[in-house]
């Protein structure tokens, strides 16, 4: 089939559902049921699209998946075998027909968004695929997708549990994104990179609204493109919709898009096969336009895709545990609200892609990059470079991240490259390749190029293109091996111009050892630039480093206009915004001067012990400030703010005195329980908490009840708080508060949130129930200074 | 069935509202807070993806069950109580989008006096387009001899919230507008309405009652004393 593709044209059928709608079929009704109690009118909608042109016809399964049937009678088996027997039934007599496995989206969310894990997903599309397999499919069509992750979970379930052709397609608005923000290009990226045969869009939009959307699928796909738009928009009679355009002006669309380069056709809602009739007479005649392949360098996140190679793109580096203190102590406490803030930050500060490095010893590193990578991946857009030195930490990592990885790192060892291609192939990801291989290494800049050419090389056999190698050319240290400095920025154009491969360098090795490491840095980089790094790895929060970048891009033409530039550096001073150091640092609490509270801080330092500023200062402000918000003179977002700027000031105590020992450990664990996915009110309570010096475990949101008793045992917790803002998730709250005391008996738990009150605290055994963050407070205190007594 | 897509400028997100929602009663603002809520405002003008649909059904009532075309199946003595002289009712669900779930995440980590602020100008709007969803059904009812009663939605009194993937499959919510829900019944994108709007055979103007809300007993407004919300 796929073969027949280039020489010809391909139809799909039209809609079903339409069909079904037609012939009486109400809204609430499963039509899926209808494969078992009416097959003879599915058949006869299959039997009127085969005879009006259309070489595929699809499974009426759409939705025949586990949850969807969850009051059904019948089951996914039953339905799906019965779907596939009334298409096939169909085909018969016919020549050259085939039967697509119809999957369409689960209906609920993926977590992070929703609270469907990426592995319950791929159980669900995976039990559809070996029904449909078994009963006889010729290929998998998985369609109306609106998160790419759910995409990328059936495609995987597709690809692991049968040999057949795969063809994928997603729903667009009007502005090219679909509903969860997904863009076109992501989609492209992603999807090809997972070894789909054919991708395109269906439904949401006519075949006039979705030109545009075509034009980009054309642009960066390298296999071929199908469509199946819906009969126009929808206009509105009597309560009931309908599409606007009739066969003719649909086909002419489709004519249109044929002439760009669409191989592949077939209809959507408000679709029949009079409209798949004419689309057939149209094209009869043309034939399909050769694909041409692209080669793009990207890296995609669900929303967002990176070109590498038109200009610098950073690789933001910070999320790394080597060598920094309070990253490893967050990897330790499981305190992922530190690392998604890290990557905000670097997001914030002009990093394209982000490191994430996990590896730290005593954490179960594939466990924990792959809870990282879900909860960055919940509020950064950026792609993500997953790094590590164990392939199966890669792998896991590679699976569930959503969109089109970076993976760092494979090198030239023959061991490496076994290990690494494998999955850089399976996942299209693109891969950094080191060259070093196992001779170390090398000292010049021709042995570099010589094993970055075996790397590539091998890379092929694979069927890894060369544009998803990244060569890493390693910066030695000028301290120790001065000469070698220049042989790795000499081995950048060697590369470039045998291969198109992009390079990336991590530039701030070359420093170590020497002193203003900074100046050096900056250097270097501006150096290897001019030789042609694509990516430096390297911390975008660092301005002068930024700074080069900025400049670079205007001087080598990569800013144009130097719009970027000049937007950042006009009406910039250079020196610090002295503050006004007669502000009292009470008075900057009280008011929430956030902006004030670092530099007067910093400045207090200098007179005053931490314990003094923390007694004397931060801990009577904040006692104002409750007092005033229990008297209604102020309110809740004063309050925060209030609680936010001593934090900053904790923060900078904290810094400067990193071995002085400010707090003791008096830990509380915090968590909004399984289900919910509120937790404003959770970190409010966590903030105020930590200004008063207590150490917060914070476990997130929507946690399992299994791990909330396993921090429990392992950080020695005796003060737990749980949330819950929903009648329904209230009862999960009893359930966790059940095992805790179970294991626990002598555990205290405190309880909030909006549906909550003393007496139903009470009912589900809570120990305590506070209404607000104060409340916590006095709680905390209660029951670990008892304990300490 | 009707699916729309809202132009920003219809929707007017009422600020003083947003400040009750905050714990603000009539004593005066910061200056502080004040930008937040400008901010948040305009932020929210720009990410928001304002979108309805509805579907109008006829209803039959028996024995506290109230029964929309057979799709919907509900047993309630307040919504029963609230329909007895309807003969029709429109569902309707209706969301801000998913950027604005992001926005709300991603203050709640970054930035905590903003995210208490823009959950509660979020809030306000989705109600803002609720109104304009309404005011849309109101004239339907009124050319059909209709007069409407108020909103009533899952989990306002004994109205069970479990009914939010009923609804959301009867007017095929999740394809049309993006709005999916979770085991938990929390709809997502979090700020997001579903409701239903009895077609009602009486002049009587149907005011909203503190009885009919879910929170009755437990307001933070009407402890104030302040009897609007």
């Amino acid at each position: 089939m796929l073969n027949k593709l280039k020489e010809n044209f391909l139809f799909f059928d039209g809609a079903m559902g339409t069909m079904l709608q037609n012939s009486g079929l109400k809204t609430g009704e499963l039509p899926e049921e209808l494969n078992i109690t009416n097959p003879e009118i599915i058949y006869n909608i299959h039997k009127e699209y085969l005879n009006a042109g259309a070489n595929i016809i699809t499974t009426n399964t759409f939705g025949a998946n586990k949850l969807k049937l969850i009051n059904s009678s019948y089951t996914v088996d039953g339905l799906i075998t019965a779907g596939v027997k009334n298409a096939k039934k169909a085909t018969e007599g016919f020549n050259e027909k085939y039967v697509a496995l119809d999957i369409g989206p689960i209906g609920t969310l993926l977590s992070p968004l929703g609270s469907l894990s990426f592995e319950e997903a791929y159980d669900l599309f995976k039990e559809q695929v070996t029904i449909g397999v078994n009963a006889g499919i010729d290929l998998i069509l998985i369609e109306t997708m609106t998160d790419i992750y759910e995409l990328k979970a059936a495609i995987l379930a597709a690809k692991e549990n049968s040999i057949l052709p795969v063809f994928a397609t997603m729903s667009f608005q009007d502005k090219g994104r679909t509903f969860t923000g997904n863009d076109v290009k992501s989609f492209v990226f992603t999807a090809e990179g997972l070894g789909v045969d054919v991708l395109g869009v269906n439904c949401s939009l006519g075949p006039k609204q979705l030109q545009p959307i075509v034009d980009e699928l054309l642009k960066y796909s390298s296999i071929p493109i199908m469509v199946q738009a819906n009969a126009g928009l929808p206009k509105y009679r009597n309560n009931t919709a309908y599409y606007d355009i009739d066969p003719s002006k649909y086909s002419h669309e489709i004519n249109i898009m044929a002439k760009k380069g669409v191989a592949i056709f077939g209809g959507c809602c408000g679709t029949t096969p009079e409209y798949i009739k004419s689309i057939v007479n149209a094209l009869d005649g043309l034939k399909p336009i050769k694909i041409v392949k692209k080669n793009f360098a990207t890296a995609a996140s669900s929303t967002k895709t990176v070109f590498l190679g038109d200009e610098v793109k950073i690789i933001g580096e910070r999320i790394n545990p080597t060598g920094k203190k309070r990253l490893k102590e967050a990897l330790r406490e499981n305190n992922l609200n530190y690392i998604v803030r890290e990557a905000i930050e670097q997001e914030d500060s002009g990093s394209d892609i982000l490191d994430i490095n996990v590896g730290l010893p005593g954490i179960d590193e594939k466990e924990m990059i792959k809870k990282v990578i879900k909860e960055v991946q919940s509020v950064v857009s950026l792609p993500l470079q997953i790094d590590s030195a164990d392939y199966e930490v890669i792998e896991a990592a590679a699976r569930i991240y959503n969109g089109k990885p970076i993976i760092n790192s494979v090198n030239g060892k023959k061991e490496s490259m076994d290990k690494i291609f494998p999955i850089a192939k399976k996942y299209g990801a693109l891969v950094v390749a080191l060259t070093l291989d196992e001779e170390g290494i090398p000292a010049t800049s021709e042995k570099r190029l010589e094993i970055a050419t075996n790397i590539i090389e091998t890379a092929k056999v694979y069927g890894i293109p060369e544009e998803n190698i990244l060569i890493d050319p390693l910066v030695l240290t000028a301290s120790a091996e001065q000469k070698a400095v220049m042989e790795t920025l000499k081995a950048i154009p060697l590369i470039k111009n045998k291969y198109n491969v992009k390079i990336v360098l991590g530039t701030s090795n070359v420093s170590f050892g020497l002193p203003k490491r900074n100046l050096l840095n900056t250097t270097f980089l501006s150096m290897a630039l001019g030789f042609g790094l694509d990516a430096p790895i390297t911390d975008s929060t660092n301005k002068s480093l930024m700074d080069v970048v900025r400049s670079f891009k205007v001087l080598a033409n990569q800013d144009k206009d130097s719009k970027d530039y000049i937007k950042t550096y006009t009406n910039i001073s250079y020196e610090n915004n002295i503050p006004s150091s007669e502000t009292d640092l009470k008075e900057i609490i009280i008011k929430g001067l956030k902006d004030e509270a670092k530099n007067v801080s910093i400045k207090m330092l200098e007179q005053y012990n931490s314990l003094d500023i923390v007694n004397e200062f931060m801990i009577p402000a904040l006692d104002i400030v409750g007092e005033k918000y229990e008297k209604e003179e102020i309110f809740l977002p004063q309050l925060i703010r209030s609680a936010e700027t001593s934090k900053i000031v904790f923060e900078v105590i904290k810094e400067k005195s990193i071995n002085e020992k400010i707090t003791d450990d008096k830990k509380i664990l915090l968590a909004t329980v399984k289900g919910d996915i509120h937790d404003i009110g959770k970190n409010i309570v966590k903030l105020i908490l930590e200004n008063y010096g207590y150490k917060v475990i914070d476990l997130g949101k929507d946690v399992d009840i299994e791990n909330i008793v396993e921090t429990v045992k392992k950080e020695n917790i005796t003060l737990v708080g749980l949330s819950a803002l929903m009648t329904t998730t209230v009862k999960n709250m009893d359930f966790t508060i059940q095992e805790l005391k179970k294991e626990f008996p002598r555990l205290k738990i405190m309880v909030g949130g909006a549906v909550l009150n003393p007496d139903y605290a009470l009912a589900i055994n809570a120990d305590y129930y506070s209404k607000d963050a104060r409340g916590a407070v006095d709680i905390a205190k209660k029951v670990l200074e008892l304990k300490s007594k | 069935m009707k699916v729309n897509f809202i132009k920003k400028d219809l929707v007017v997100i009422n600020k003083d509202e947003a400040l009750r929602y905050m714990g603000y009663n009539s004593k005066t603002v910061d200056k502080e807070t004040t930008k937040l809520l400008n901010e948040s405002i305009a932020e929210l003008k720009d990410l928001s993806e304002l979108k309805y649909v509805y579907k109008i059904f006829d209803i039959k009532m028996e024995n506290n069950n109230i029964s929309f075309e057979n799709v919907i199946n509900i047993k309630s003595n307040d919504l029963y109580t609230l329909f007895k002289n309807c003969e029709k009712s429109a569902v309707i669900a209706a969301t801000l989008g998913f950027e604005v779930e992001k926005r709300i995440r991603y203050y709640s980590l970054t930035n905590l006096s903003k995210a208490v602020v823009f959950d509660a100008c979020a809030t306000s709007c989705i109600e803002a387009l609720c109104d304009v969803a309404q005011a849309e059904i109101k004239e339907i009812a009124l050319k059909e001899g209709f007069n409407t009663t108020h909103r009533y939605s899952p989990g306002y009194g004994d109205v069970p919230i479990s009914h939010q993937s009923e609804i959301l499959s009867a007017l095929n919510a999740q394809k049309l507008i993006g709005l999916s829900v979770l085991d938990s019944y929390i709809l997502i994108p979090r700020k997001s309405v579903t409701a239903f709007i009895g077609f009602i055979k009486d002049s009587k103007i149907y005011k909203k009652s503190c009885i009919d809300c879910n929170l009755f007993g437990n307001c933070n407004f009407s402890k104030e004393g302040d009897r609007k919300c």
